[in-house]
C-alpha cells in the first residue's frame, strides 16, 4: 500500500516536472527565463535560480532569481547594481517584473551573468592558507569598497552566495544581495550579536560594518574548512557564546589558525562596532600594514549570580536575551526589587539600577503585563539588542521588514502596532549612550507611525505603515497582489489590467491601494484621503475619483479606457448627490461619453462642478422651502374647516344683513321718487 | 339698550309728528320687533336683516299716509288691508329668507375656493417632487458641501471634492 502511495507521489512529481519544463518563458525585454529549468546550485534560501537566455547573444551564459512577492525586494540596489560591472561582485545585467506561471503571479526577475566556479561553500578547505586573502579576502573588499562608494551594504556575505565567476577559481565575486530585505538570509553565526538576535525579518539594513563581520566569518569558514562550531545547535547557544565570550574568542575556539590571519580575523570579528575593522582597515592589512585591533572588553560580572528562569546570569547582555525570550518569569525580577539590588549590589551600577527601576515605573503605568514589563527591562539591560516585545523583534531600522512579516506571514499587526503604541522605540534610543544621527531620522519616522496607527481610516492605519516603512514592497491589495505593483508609476497599467478580468461590482480601491498611494506618491494628497475616508457615500466617491485621477495625472498614464468604465461604474452615489432630477439625467448622458475618452480627470471635473452644486443647493433650498410653505398652507385649510365653517356663517349673515339693508335703502328711494314724480 | 334708545326716541318723534304713524309702524314693523326678542347674538344681523326690509315694507304706506289725510283712519286701513299686511310682512319674511340662506351660500363659496387653492398648491408640490426628489419634502437631510480646501497644487492638477477649481 504505501509503495503505491509512494508510486503516485513520484508519477505526481514527475508530471509536475514536465508540466513545468512544457511552461513557456517569462519574458523580460530581451531576456527569456525558463521556469521549466531550475538551478538548485545558484538558488539562495529564498530566491530560486532559473536559466535565462539573452535573445541577442545566445551563447552568452545568464540565470534569473526570482524574488519571493512577500518580501520588499531591495529594487533600489538593483538600480545601482544593474551594468555597474563592480570586479568583486556577480555582474547584474537587468531586473524587472515579470509574470512568472509558477506563482501565478508577477514578481522581481534579476538577472545575473551566471558563475562558472560554483560557490565557494563547495571549496572550503580546499583554498591553500598563502592564497586566502588574494582568492577570497582582497577580491571581496573590493567589491564592498564598490558598494561602499554607491552607498550600498551587501548584508549577505556567506560561503554559499560567493561564488568563482570563472572555472579556475581564481575571480571570487559577491552573489546577490537583491531579491530579499538584508540578511533576510543570513544565518545567525554570520550575524552580529546584535542583529544576529533579531529574526531574519528584523535585523535592518545595516550597513559595512556588519559586512565585515560576515566577511570575518567567512574567512574562519575557509580556513577551518566548514563550520567552526559545529557543536552549538540553537541560535541561542551562538548568541550566549558570543555574549559570554566575545565572537572572536567563540568562532576561533581551539580551532588552529593561521598567525598572519589572527590579526585580521580579531579586527573583523570585533563586538564593538567601533572598535571593528572597516574597509580602509582591512585594504591596509592587505597592504602589508599590521594593526592591532583591540577587543571589545568583556560585559562587566557581577560578583555573583541572579537566577532567571532556572539559569544563571553574571552580566545584563544574557540576562536581557533571557527576559525577552521568557518573559513569563519577569515578576520574579521585579518582585522585592530582586533586578534594582542586584544591579547596585552584585553588578555595582548605579545608573542601570535606577534606569531599571524607572522602566519597571514606565511598564507599570502601562499595565504592568510581562510582555511589557520584559520588554522595557530588557532595553534596559542591554540597549544593543534589538526591540524586543512578545513576538516581534528588530533593530530599528529594521522595523519595516519585520513589520511585514508580522501582518503579511503571520496575518499579526496588532504586536507590531503595540509595539509603537507603547512607545518602545522611545524606549530603545532612550536607552542608548551614544549620539547616532541615523537614530534622529528614525525616532521622528516612529513618531509619523504612532500618528498613522492612531487614525484608523482609510488611507491610515496598519496598511499605510506597512508602505511607509517597506518602500519597495508591492502593493497587497487583493485586487493587485498578482499584479506586484511596486511603485506609484506601476499602478495605473496594473489597474487597467485588472479591470479586463475583475468583476465590475468590485470597488475599484480599498484600503491598501489607498494607503500605497499615499505612501508612494510624493506630495501631500491628506485632503484627497480624508475625502476617500468620509463617511457620506457620496463625498467618498468623489474622493476615491480625485484620488485616482490625480495619480492617473501625475503618472502620466495616458487614457485608461477599461480602468475608466470600471470606476464609472461606481458613480452612482456622485451623480445621486445631485438633487435636480434633470441635471441627474444630463450627467447620467455625460458620464458614458467621457469614460469613453479614458480621462478619469474629465470624469472628475464633470461631476464636481463646483458651480453647479452649489446653484443645485441653492435651487434645492429654495424648492425645499417653496414645498414646505405649500405644506404648511394646506394644512392650515384643511385643519381650518371648521374655523371656515363658522368663520362662512358670520360672513354669510353679515351679507344677509348687508343685502337686506341695500334693498330696503333701494325700495324706500324708488317708492319715494315715485310718489314724488 | 341703545337700539331700545333709538326705537324710543324715534316713536316720541313719530308721536308728537303723527299718532297714525306710530300706530301703523308699531303694528307694521311687529316682525321686527318680533326678530329683537329672538335674535340674542351680539351682532344681530338677522334683527338687521329684518328690520330694513320690513321697514322697505312698511315705508310705501307710511308714505300714502304722510302724501295723504295722515289720520287714525287711514292707518287703521292699511292695517287692516290684507295686501297691505302681506306686503309688510311679506318683506319682513323676505328678510328673514336672506338671513337664513345667504351663510349656506357663502360657506359653498369660501369650501371651493379653499378647495381650489389645494390642488393648485397640490400640484405644485407634484412637480417639486418630480424635480428634486423625496429629499425636498425635508423629512431626509440635504448633503452640505463644506470640504476643506486642498494645498496649492500645479494647474490641471485633480483637486480634492469640494476643492476651488482655480485659484488665479
Amino acid at each position: 500500500m504505501a509503495e503505491q502511495d509512494q508510486g503516485q507521489a513520484q508519477a505526481a512529481q514527475q508530471q509536475a516536472q514536465e508540466k513545468q519544463k512544457a511552461m513557456p518563458p517569462a519574458m523580460l525585454d530581451r531576456f527569456q527565463i525558463f521556469p521549466g529549468q531550475p538551478l538548485p546550485e545558484l538558488s539562495t534560501p529564498s530566491a530560486k535560480a532559473y536559466h535565462a537566455e539573452d535573445k541577442r547573444n545566445t551563447e552568452r551564459k545568464l540565470f534569473a532569481l526570482i524574488a519571493p512577492p512577500y518580501l520588499g525586494a531591495r529594487t533600489g540596489v538593483m538600480d545601482v547594481l544593474k551594468g555597474a560591472n563592480i570586479r568583486g561582485a556577480m555582474p547584474l545585467v537587468d531586473w524587472g517584473v515579470v509574470h512568472w506561471p509558477l506563482m501565478n503571479q508577477r514578481t522581481v526577475a534579476v538577472i545575473y551573468e551566471r558563475p562558472a566556479g560554483g560557490r565557494l561553500l563547495d571549496h572550503l578547505g580546499k583554498i591553500n592558507q598563502h592564497e586566502m586573502v588574494r582568492k577570497i579576502i582582497e577580491p571581496i573588499c573590493h567589491g564592498l569598497q564598490e558598494f561602499a562608494t554607491r552607498g550600498v551594504s551587501h548584508r549577505q556575505i556567506r560561503p554559499s552566495n560567493l561564488y568563482f565567476m570563472d572555472g579556475s577559481n581564481d575571480r571570487l565575486v559577491l552573489g546577490d544581495c537583491t531579491t530579499v530585505p538584508p540578511g533576510y538570509d543570513q544565518p545567525t553565526l554570520f550575524e552580529t550579536v546584535e542583529r544576529g538576535t533579531a529574526p531574519p525579518s528584523g535585523r535592518g539594513a545595516g550597513d559595512v560594518s556588519d559586512d565585515m563581520y560576515a566577511l570575518g566569518v567567512t574567512t574562519l569558514f575557509a580556513l577551518v574548512g566548514g563550520n567552526p562550531v559545529p557543536h552549538f545547535r540553537t541560535d541561542d547557544d551562538i548568541l550566549f557564546s558570543k555574549m559570554l565570550d566575545g565572537s572572536y574568542a567563540t568562532l576561533i575556539g581551539q580551532e588552529p589558525v593561521p598567525v598572519n590571519m589572527l590579526e585580521a580575523l580579531r579586527g573583523m570579528l570585533s563586538d564593538d562596532e567601533h572598535e571593528r575593522w572597516g574597509l580602509e582597515q582591512l585594504d591596509l592589512w592587505i597592504n602589508g600594514r599590521r594593526l592591532t585591533p583591540m577587543q571589545k572588553k568583556a560585559a562587566p560580572k557581577a560578583k555573583r549570580p541572579i537566577e532567571y528562569a532556572g539559569r544563571d546570569h553574571f552580566n545584563t547582555k544574557t540576562l536581557s536575551l533571557a527576559v525577552s525570550r521568557m518573559p513569563s518569569h519577569v515578576e520574579k525580577l521585579v518582585k522585592d526589587n530582586l533586578l534594582e539590588t542586584w544591579l547596585k549590589r552584585d553588578l555595582e551600577n548605579s545608573d542601570m539600577s535606577s534606569a531599571a527601576s524607572n522602566a519597571i515605573h514606565m511598564a507599570q503605568t502601562q499595565g504592568g503585563d510581562k510582555d511589557i514589563m520584559a520588554a522595557r527591562i530588557s532595553t534596559i539591560l542591554d540597549p544593543s539588542l534589538p526591540v524586543r516585545y512578545k513576538d516581534c523583534w528588530f533593530m530599528p531600522d529594521g522595523f519595516g521588514t519585520a513589520f511585514a512579516n508580522s501582518v503579511l506571514q503571520k496575518g499579526n499587526a496588532n504586536t507590531p502596532v503595540e509595539v509603537i503604541s507603547r512607545g518602545l522605540p522611545r524606549a530603545w534610543f532612550d536607552a542608548q549612550d551614544t549620539y547616532n544621527p541615523v537614530y534622529v531620522a528614525l525616532e521622528k519616522n516612529f513618531d509619523q507611525l504612532l500618528d498613522f496607527t492612531q487614525d484608523r481610516k482609510i488611507g491610515y492605519g496598519v496598511e499605510r505603515c506597512l508602505y511607509e516603512t517597506n518602500p519597495t514592497l508591492a502593493c497587497q491589495s487583493p485586487i493587485l497582489v498578482e499584479e506586484y505593483v511596486t511603485t506609484i508609476k506601476e499602478l495605473m497599467p496594473a489597474l487597467e489590467r485588472v479591470s479586463a478580468k475583475i468583476d465590475k461590482t468590485t470597488r475599484p480601491i480599498d484600503r491598501h491601494i489607498v494607503a500605497f498611494i499615499a505612501a508612494r506618491l510624493n506630495q501631500n494628497i491628506d485632503p484627497h484621503v480624508k475625502a476617500v475616508g468620509d463617511e457620506r457615500v457620496e463625498i467618498a466617491t468623489l474622493g476615491m475619483l480625485s484620488l485616482l485621477a490625480l495619480v492617473q495625472w501625475r503618472t502620466k498614464s495616458g487614457n485608461l479606457l477599461g480602468f475608466t468604465s470600471w470606476v464609472g461604474a461606481h458613480m452612482g452615489p456622485a451623480i445621486k448627490a445631485f438633487h435636480s432630477k434633470s441635471i441627474r439625467e444630463e450627467l447620467e448622458k455625460e458620464v458614458p461619453k467621457l469614460i469613453r475618452k479614458g480621462n478619469l480627470a474629465d470624469l472628475f471635473n464633470l461631476l464636481d462642478n463646483a458651480e453647479q452644486r452649489a446653484q443645485d443647493q441653492m435651487d434645492f433650498d429654495e424648492a425645499s422651502k417653496e414645498f414646505q410653505d405649500a405644506e404648511n398652507e394646506i394644512k392650515d385649510i384643511e385643519s381650518g374647516s371648521s374655523a371656515l365653517q363658522k368663520n362662512s356663517t358670520r360672513i354669510g349673515q353679515q351679507a344677509a344683513a348687508m343685502t337686506s339693508i341695500v334693498i330696503s335703502l333701494l325700495i324706500i328711494t324708488v317708492t319715494f321718487i315715485g310718489t314724488l314724480w | 339698550m341703545l337700539l331700545g334708545f333709538i326705537a324710543l326716541f324715534a316713536a316720541m318723534i313719530l308721536l308728537l309728528v303723527s299718532m297714525a304713524s306710530l300706530v301703523l309702524v308699531v303694528f307694521g314693523m311687529l316682525p321686527t320687533f318680533v326678530a329683537l326678542l329672538i335674535d340674542r347674538s351680539a351682532q344681530r344681523f338677522a334683527f338687521y336683516s329684518v328690520l330694513a326690509m320690513n321697514f322697505a315694507g312698511v315705508f310705501p304706506f307710511l308714505l300714502d299716509l304722510w302724501m295723504g289725510s295722515n289720520s287714525m283712519s287711514m292707518a287703521v286701513d292699511s292695517l287692516t288691508d290684507v295686501f297691505s299686511l302681506f306686503t309688510m310682512y311679506g318683506c319682513a319674511a323676505l328678510g328673514w329668507i336672506f338671513y337664513i340662506i345667504t351663510p349656506p351660500i357663502v360657506t359653498t363659496a369660501m369650501t371651493f375656493i379653499a378647495q381650489r387653492r389645494v390642488a393648485i398648491l397640490r400640484a405644485r408640490q407634484k412637480k417639486l417632487l418630480a424635480e428634486w426628489g423625496e429629499e425636498v419634502t425635508g423629512e431626509s437631510a440635504s448633503v452640505p458641501h463644506d470640504m476643506d480646501e486642498e494645498p496649492a497644487a500645479p494647474s490641471g492638477e485633480p483637486k480634492a471634492p469640494g476643492a476651488a477649481k482655480s485659484r488665479k
